[in-house]
């Protein structure tokens, strides 16, 4: 979790430096009160001075823990990029191919060979195995109604439906 | 009276509201999935409704997820949601002694005692506190977002300083679009779509729906337990004279609980459940499955959604996740919480409370009547689930604005809530800071007007001044308390040395 948490303070920092930096630019206040710039500036600071004790804290936590703890530490990180999570990487970008799809290919047609493929990947348990097909037509359908007809929301349409 | 009922019973309340309660149990019921992921799913078809039936069906999943927790917590051994917890240690062995319809049917009329308790308060004591908000301008309006954002102490739990950055980072990105004040666009970098600030449900749905299943996603294949069949859910006679006061005792605290913002169903049903063991004759037998030690967690827990809803309804201020949710769909119908709302919109106020009082019905009902089918529900593999989760999240975030850079804010913002979660950031933060972040910086800013750049503004209105202070000692004191924790440690581990 050290190492997570270290990365992320770390870009928060950065964050607020960017953030910090364009608020700069923006223009002063008037009649008393505080420009557009103000308040995102104070924020920024904040937040740089939280990730750095953040950064200081975990450091000290760190290394005063004992060998197995931080063994349990570094395999938090291990496992984020460990083959035994490939299968949320997968998920990541399926999700990411999907959504793509939605706007070119279109929702209906996206969404049921989303939820076929991911089945299938997910190997869904043999009792289940109408329900693989079932399931994504169905799903697909009634949201399709209820957004398209009950909610007047205007599904993307791409190339297909 | 009469418009009040012929608004309650009008076909689209009723049915909003059984279907809310009904998808609420099944949310709760599902270890993995949470009572904050279904009302976040299920708020983009909220939109389309009236704002009564719309926020009832979301009223409704909360009442019933936090119902619905505990039918995993006495079936399988695994609380369905954080709040169901303490149902467990009850719950569990008298479903081991072979009397699982038993304990679902103490659990079951606790939560439906305990949500009616804190329903009944709410509605004596709204519109009250709602009147004292009149009395609020700018400074106050400012301090009393500044009392909300406050509560992001309270709601990291032992990752204070992650949980302050967390929020102050929702802050920041409530400022991405049009500076309200002086209509300037900030941090667009050049996007058109940015200039009008981040849509915060698809940043919420990302963050607490698809974070959640790429989290699932790394035990796919650990599938639950199978639950165990029940029989004859309805408590007997003798159970009902022996919980009854422990549900008017876990009632009360829950809903006073609730309307602590940052606190929640799972500290006040751990309180309860201390508390009944404390006054109980037999604490030795705490733990082997008492029919008051099931009633206490599940009356408080649900005794909290109605006194979460009090400060929701009449300041504006959610107390957890849940409830900011809610306040986005009270915006979102045009709804201003506070006095406003008692004035302009009372016969939906009076609807919602009623609706309240409805849904609870509900649980019962379907609490002693379809356990069968919420026992199914429970089987489903998260195999199955997970994608069908993902596409709701889509279309969700997509029906908002009809924009499908909707869908991407979305996306990117569950990619971010997973490596936060990996980090051990809390996510709450970010999303009341995210809600409450504009109302702060812009009265803040109307107040220095109002005072020609003059801080002692502040200071001089005692309503402000005291939520001021009230907020910073929330902030303050946890921090204090951490760093007196960790120099004790410091000494301990010398000693011990």
């Amino acid at each position: 979790m050290k190492i997570i948490s270290d990365v992320i303070s770390l870009i928060f920092i950065a964050i607020a430096a960017t953030f910090f930096g364009i608020a700069g630019g923006f223009p002063e206040g008037s009649d008393g009160a505080t420009g557009p710039g103000w308040f995102p500036r104070i924020m920024c600071v904040i937040i740089i001075v939280l990730s750095v004790i953040n950064l200081v804290t975990t450091h000290l936590r760190y290394r005063v823990s004992t060998d197995e703890e931080k063994e349990a530490d570094r395999a938090v990180a291990r496992r984020l990029v460990s083959k035994d999570n490939t299968i949320v990487w997968v998920s990541v970008v399926a999700t990411l191919l999907y959504m793509i799809g939605i706007e070119r290919i279109g929702f209906v047609v996206s969404s049921i060979a989303y939820m076929l493929i991911m089945s299938l990947y997910y190997k869904v348990p043999k009792i289940t195995k109408v329900g693989t097909v079932v399931i994504p037509l169905a799903v697909t359908g009634v949201l399709y109604y209820v957004f398209t007809n009950l909610l007047h929301v205007v599904l993307p349409r791409g190339i297909l439906i | 009276m009469l418009d009040i009922i012929s608004n309650l019973f009008q076909p689209a309340v009723l049915l909003s509201t059984l279907g809310g309660v009904v998808m609420g149990i099944a949310f709760g019921a599902m270890p993995g999935l949470t009572s904050t992921m279904g009302v976040c799913l299920l708020m983009p078809l909220t939109f389309g409704m009236d704002a009564a039936p719309g926020l009832l069906m979301l009223i409704g999943i909360f009442c019933g997820a936090l119902y619905g927790g505990s039918i995993t917590a006495c079936l399988i051994n695994t609380p369905g949601t954080p709040s169901a917890a303490a149902t467990v240690l009850d719950g569990y062995p008298m479903t081991l002694r072979g009397e699982a319809g038993r304990a679902l049917g103490i659990s079951t009329v606790s939560s439906f005692g305990g949500g009616i308790i804190s329903g009944v308060i709410m509605i004596l004591i709204a519109q009250r506190l709602a009147m004292i908000s009149l009395r609020f301008s700018a400074p106050e309006t400012f301090a009393l977002a500044f009392f909300g954002l406050s509560i992001i102490a309270s709601i990291s739990g032992k990752n204070l300083v992650k949980g302050l950055m967390a929020g102050c980072m929702g802050i920041l990105l409530s400022m991405i679009g049009i500076d309200n004040i002086t209509a300037f666009s900030r941090f667009n970098f050049g996007s058109v779509f940015l200039m009008k600030g981040l849509s915060f449900i698809p940043v919420l749905v990302g963050l607490f729906a698809l974070s959640q299943c790429f989290i699932t996603c790394e035990e796919l294949y650990v599938e639950r337990p199978k639950p165990k069949k029940t029989r004859n859910p309805i408590p007997s006679k003798a159970d009902l004279k022996r919980i009854i006061p422990t549900i008017i005792r876990g009632g009360l605290t829950g809903t006073f609980i609730g309307i602590i913002p940052g606190a929640g169903g799972d500290i006040s049903a751990f309180i309860s459940y201390d508390m009944e063991r404390r006054f109980s004759k037999h604490p030795e037998k705490f733990g082997t499955g008492l029919p008051e030690a099931i009633a206490a967690p599940e009356s408080s827990n649900n005794g909290t959604t109605g006194g979460a809803l009090i400060p929701l309804l009449t300041l504006g201020i959610p107390g957890d996740a849940n409830t900011a949710i809610m306040l986005g769909a009270l915006q979102m119908h045009n709804m201003t919480p506070g006095p406003s709302l008692f004035l302009t919109k009372l016969a939906d106020v009076h609807t919602i409370f009623a609706g309240f009082m409805l849904a609870n019905v509900f649980v019962l009902a379907l609490g002693l009547l379809g356990q069968g089918m919420f026992v199914k529900i429970v089987s489903i593999p998260k195999r199955i689930l997970v994608p069908v989760i993902m596409v709701m999240c889509a279309v969700g975030s997509f029906s908002i604005n009809n924009n499908f850079a909707d869908v991407l804010v979305m996306f990117i913002a569950g990619v971010v809530g997973y490596f936060l979660t990996k980090g051990g950031f809390p996510l709450s933060p970010i999303v009341l800071a995210l809600i409450l972040g504009q109302m702060c910086e812009g009265n803040f800013r109307r107040s220095l007007v109002m005072s020609k750049g003059s801080y002692a503004i502040f200071f001089q209105r005692p309503i402000c001044a005291m939520f001021l202070i009230l907020g910073t000692a929330a902030i303050i004191w946890p921090l204090v308390k951490g760093v007196r924790g960790y120099f004790k440690e410091q000494k301990g581990g010398g000693a011990a040395a």
